[in-house]
Formats: structure tokens, sequence, C-alpha cells
């Protein structure tokens, strides 16, 4: 079932009448009930991945808790000194080490198998071709269950809390399977923290208009980002990156840029649509964008960019990665030979490359989001070293202090990220060529060579994507001071109304209904 | 803590660490700076910080740092 779909609006709005009618203690139950009926429309398979993930690591996050307990227990009733009391804590995390290992090998082993399997074979195919054995490789059509890569995530995060003892273990079974499959997140994330969340899911939540209201008019500003916005630029930007032997020159940077805002109004779309259908059940799931485009440097727009999964990659690989004792030993190895300076960098350029191979991995089973990854991290440790020359220049130069200063640095940021998307669509030899060719031949002339009419942008589409992306720019700015539903709230209901009901009209009448293409399609759901 | 007031400049100098509350969530020390921390402080107070530590109310200011590093050295 899509977001964009009359199923999924029936569905929804017959489950909050029926959310709100039975008896408060059975909402969580019917949440979670609602949460495998939106698999199944999927089909059998796509429950019963979930399900595996969900009973495996329940049941080993529970051994871990009672591994605990028990070790506390035992270590209370022997009066061990602290010699003892260490040696012995020792064993007991070797233990639960083991069983937390055993989750993570089978879940990210599930997740590596169905996701990646065509990838590693495709590639063992052209090894073996080039060794001159030809056609003994086979590819496989394994469905790909809805959202794996994120309830995966966050059932992992989940097993590793509970072993670093950040929180005790669910007991119940079923309200544990909620966190996992509840349906809103569950096509697009965010990655939820099981601490974050619980309180959220099962409580006891009374009607709340307020709460309703608001989530209904989240729901719609991300089905205006996506419908008004992304859908119309999509075809046209696909059109562009798709066959740079015909778009070169002006065109390589309106690809960049109409990419940059597609993929934004696309995902931030869809989750706009997520938080807002939970708010409407009175659950604030975490924010997975806090205005990017705002941001001055790649490393705050990344701070601000799909947050809990950068969150989940620097809270259980980055640090741990960083911290571990293959890196403490290739830190002391550098230091040895090549001084401490370089020997203390060991540490952040070895969680770097990792944190950024698995993102690019993690975005899709191909060599162009590894390069992508591989890109992201480059840019980013140069500016790492760099950091000392950034300060003395800031010292040095006045007017870097300046508010204007602070807009050439967005624009940087919004226009450095673009070109590294182009990673994502340009094979690895493309990008340079596209690059090159767009400083040295562009020209803004090329606009009306008659390639752009190609595109089927007329002048009634260029309009409303253009209003629609001023109208996010503005929103955008807008909350700076604050939420923008809240300050509507200010104004009086008659007012409140109007504007819901303006903008579910320009939804209704300036959104892209089918385009000849699946424009309901959300680009992060094949995740 | 004199000792960690030292690293804490060494890492980044232009940081009134006796009255900044806020090293993490203004972003002043970013996962790099954290990394580069904890390596650091094992090295000169022979404590290993594991990452489930690494948690903003740990670093957000040096008074902080220095009461989860005591923390480190009584376990």
């Amino acid at each position: 079932m899509l977001l964009v779909s009359y199923e999924f609006a029936a569905f929804l709005i017959l489950l909050l009448a029926v959310y709100y009618l039975v008896p408060v203690r059975f909402r969580w139950m019917l949440l979670l009930a609602a949460s495998y009926l939106f698999y199944l429309t999927g089909g059998m398979f796509y429950v019963l991945y979930p399900l595996i993930t969900t009973v495996t690591t329940w049941f080993l996050a529970r051994r871990i808790g009672a591994v605990t307990r028990e070790s506390k227990a035992y270590i209370k009733a022997q009066g061990m000194d602290r010699e003892q009391k260490k040696e012995y804590n020792r064993q007991v995390k070797k233990r639960q080490c083991r069983l937390m290992q055993l989750g993570l090998v089978l879940n990210f082993g599930i997740l590596a198998v169905l996701k990646y399997a065509n990838f590693v074979l495709e590639n063992m195919g052209i090894l073996l071709g080039a060794a001159g054995i030809e056609g003994v490789v086979p590819s496989v059509g394994w469905i790909l269950p809805l959202g794996i890569s994120y309830y995966t995530f966050q059932s992992m995060g989940y097993l590793i809390d509970v072993y670093y003892r950040k929180y005790e273990p669910e007991e119940n079974l079923a309200k544990f399977a909620l966190f996992v499959s509840f349906f809103p997140q569950v096509t697009a994330g965010p990655i939820s923290r099981f601490d974050q969340l619980k309180e959220q899911l099962f409580a006891p939540h009374e009607w709340d208009f307020c709460q309703v209201k608001r989530g209904a008019e989240r729901m719609l500003w991300g089905y205006f980002k996506k419908l008004v916005i992304a859908d119309r630029i999509g075809p046209a930007v696909a059109m562009i990156i798709i066959d740079p032997g015909t778009y070169d020159g002006i065109y390589v940077f309106l690809g960049m840029v109409g990419y940059t805002i597609w993929m934004y109004a696309d995902f931030a779309g869809g989750i706009d649509i997520v938080i807002g259908a939970a708010q409407m059940f009175g659950i604030r799931l975490p924010e997975n964008f806090d205005r990017p485009f705002f941001s001055k440097s790649l490393g705050e727009f990344w701070r601000r960019w799909h947050m809990s999964l950068m969150l989940w990659l620097r809270e259980y690989i980055f640090f741990p990665v960083s911290m571990s004792r293959f890196t403490r030993r290739m830190s002391e190895l550098v230091q040895k030979h090549f001084g401490k300076k370089a020997g203390m960098k060991v540490p952040v350029y070895v969680g770097s490359i990792v944190v950024w191979l698995t993102a690019g991995i993690w975005h899709g089973a191909s060599w162009r989001f590894v390069a992508w990854g591989m890109a992201n991290c480059i840019v980013m440790l140069i500016s790492q070293e760099l950091v000392g020359c950034y300060r003395a220049y800031h010292k040095k130069f006045a007017f870097t202090n300046h508010p204007r200063y602070r807009y050439f640095e967005i624009v940087r940021t919004f226009l450095l990220f673009a070109c590294l998307e182009m990673f994502e669509y340009y094979s690895f030899k493309n990008v340079f060529v596209m690059f090159g060719n767009l400083v040295t031949t562009a020209s803004l002339s090329q606009l009306w060579d008659g390639r752009f009419v190609q595109l089927g942008l007329d002048a009634a589409d260029c309009g409303i994507a253009a209003f629609g992306i001023l109208l996010m720019f503005v929103v955008s700015l807008s909350q700076r001071s604050g939420s923008v539903r809240e300050k509507l709230e200010r104004y009086s209901l008659p007012v409140q109304y109007a504007a819901f009901f303006g903008m579910f009209l320009i939804v209704l009448v300036a959104g892209v209904y089918g385009h000849g293409y699946d424009a309901s399609q959300f680009v992060y759901n094949q995740f | 803590m004199e000792e960690l007031i030292e690293i804490l400049e060494e890492i980044n100098p232009d940081v009134d660490y006796a009255s900044c509350t806020s090293l993490v969530d203004d972003g002043v020390f970013t996962s790099f700076e954290l990394v580069v921390l904890v390596a650091r402080i094992g090295e000169e107070f022979g404590v290993t910080i594991p990452p489930a530590q690494i948690v903003p109310e740990n670093f957000n200011s040096a008074a902080s740092i220095y009461q989860m590093i005591e923390k480190l050295e009584e376990d």
C-alpha cells in the first residue's frame, strides 16, 4: 500500500475512527494489528521477514537482559572483591557480546542476502567473464520486503542499546513487534530509538482534536512537496540525468539542482506524511530533516539531512569503529612511524571511511553509491584537515562575520551537495566528464536551443514548479522562528480553515496524478 | 582538570571552556572532535571510554567530561 493512494487514505480514516472508538488500553494493540495488515497488503512474504527480525531480536535482547540481572544477583550473593568483580563482569560481557553478535549476523545477514545478492553475483559474473568463464553465475529474483533497511537498522540499534545497558529490554513481544513494524514509518523511516518511541507508542492516547488537525496539516504539506513539486519536476530531471549525451552544458547544472530539489521534495514530503500520520494517533516520531539547505558546511548539512540514519551511523558505526581495538592498534602503529599528530587522525579516518561506505551501500546495491559515499567521505575529511585554516581565515577577514557571507556559505553548501549527488546518477567517469563539460561549455542560450522543450515541461508546469519551490523555501525560512502550523493557530478559525482548504485545493489541482510513470512511488521506499 | 583543559584547547583553542555548557549541542564538538578527544583522554588519563558513554550530556562541558573521567577511573 503506497502512501499516495486512495487505499492508504481509506485505511487511515477507517483506522483513526476505530482507534479513537476502542478503549484506550487496546489502542496500541489495534496499531499492531493495523501495521501487520499494512504489510499483508504487499503479500505474505512481506510479513515473514519483519516477523523473523522481531522474534529473534526480542528473544536475544531479553536473554542479554536476563544475563545482566543474573550476574548482578550472583555478584551480590558471592560478595566478590573489586578484582573478582571486574573479571566476572568481563566474562559476562563476553557472553552478552556473543548473543548480540548472533542477532547482528542473522538480521544483517538477511538484509545483505536479500538486498545485495544480485550485486555480488553480478560482480562475480564480471570477474569470471574477465577470466573467460561466461554464463555460470545466475541472478536471483528475491522480493525485497517493504522498508527492510529501516526496520533492520531500528531493531539492531535496539539490540546494541540493550547490550550497552542503555535501557532495559522489552518483555512484551507484541509491544516490541509494534516498535519494529509501526506502519507509518516502515516505508521511509525515520529510524527511531526504542527508549524514545516506547512512551509514545504505548501511552494511552486520548482523542485530541489539535493533534489530529496538526497531523493532517503536516500530511497535506507532505503531499504538496511530493505531488506538486517532486512529481512535476521528476520526469524532466530523470530525462536530463539519464541522457548526458543529449543534455550537456547548462543542462548538467539544471540536472544537479533539479535532482537535489526533487530528492528533497520527494523524501522530506514522504517524511512529512509519515510524521503527520503518526501524529494523528498521538504519536510523535523523531524529525528527519532540519532545514538542511540552510547549512553552512557539508558536515552541518549531514547533521540536518536524513538525521535519523546519520545519527544511527554515528552512534552504532562511527564511534564503535573509531574506538575499536583494531583502530587503536592502527593508531599506535601510525604514531610510532609517522608521529603523534598522524596517529591521532587514524580513528577519524577509519570511522569515516566505514560510515560512508555503509551509507553508500545502504542507499543502493551499486558501485555508484559506493563512489557517492566515498566522495562525501573525502570532502568531509579534507574539510576536517582544513579546520585550522578556516579558523585563521575567519579571524583574519572580518567580512566573513557579515550575514551576507553566511548566504554565500549556504549557496556553496547547496552546490557542493548537488555536485556530489552526480555520483549517484552518472557513471564514475561521466561525473568528471560532465562537470568539465558544464564548466567549459555552459551558456544560458542553451536553454532556448530546443532541448528544454523536449523535457515535457510547459509554461504552466514551470510556473507551478517555481511557485511550489518558492513556497517550500518561504516556509523553511519561516520555520527558523518556530513551527508554521503553530503560527497559523494564532489566527482566527476561519483563516486557519481557509489556509487548510486552500492548500488542499492546490494539491488537488496542481498535484501530478500519474504522468506516464509511477508518480506515487517514493524514492526512499526502495530502501 | 588542567590536563583536560589543555587537551580541549589543543582540539579547539577558540572556546571558553570554563563557561561553555553546550559543546555538543551547539556543534562546537562534532563526531570528529569527539573521537580525537576520546583518544587523547585515553592516552592522558588511562581510561577507556566505551561508545555508549559518548552522549551529549557527558561531553557538553569541561566539567561533565571531567566528571565522566573520574567515574570511569573509579570503575
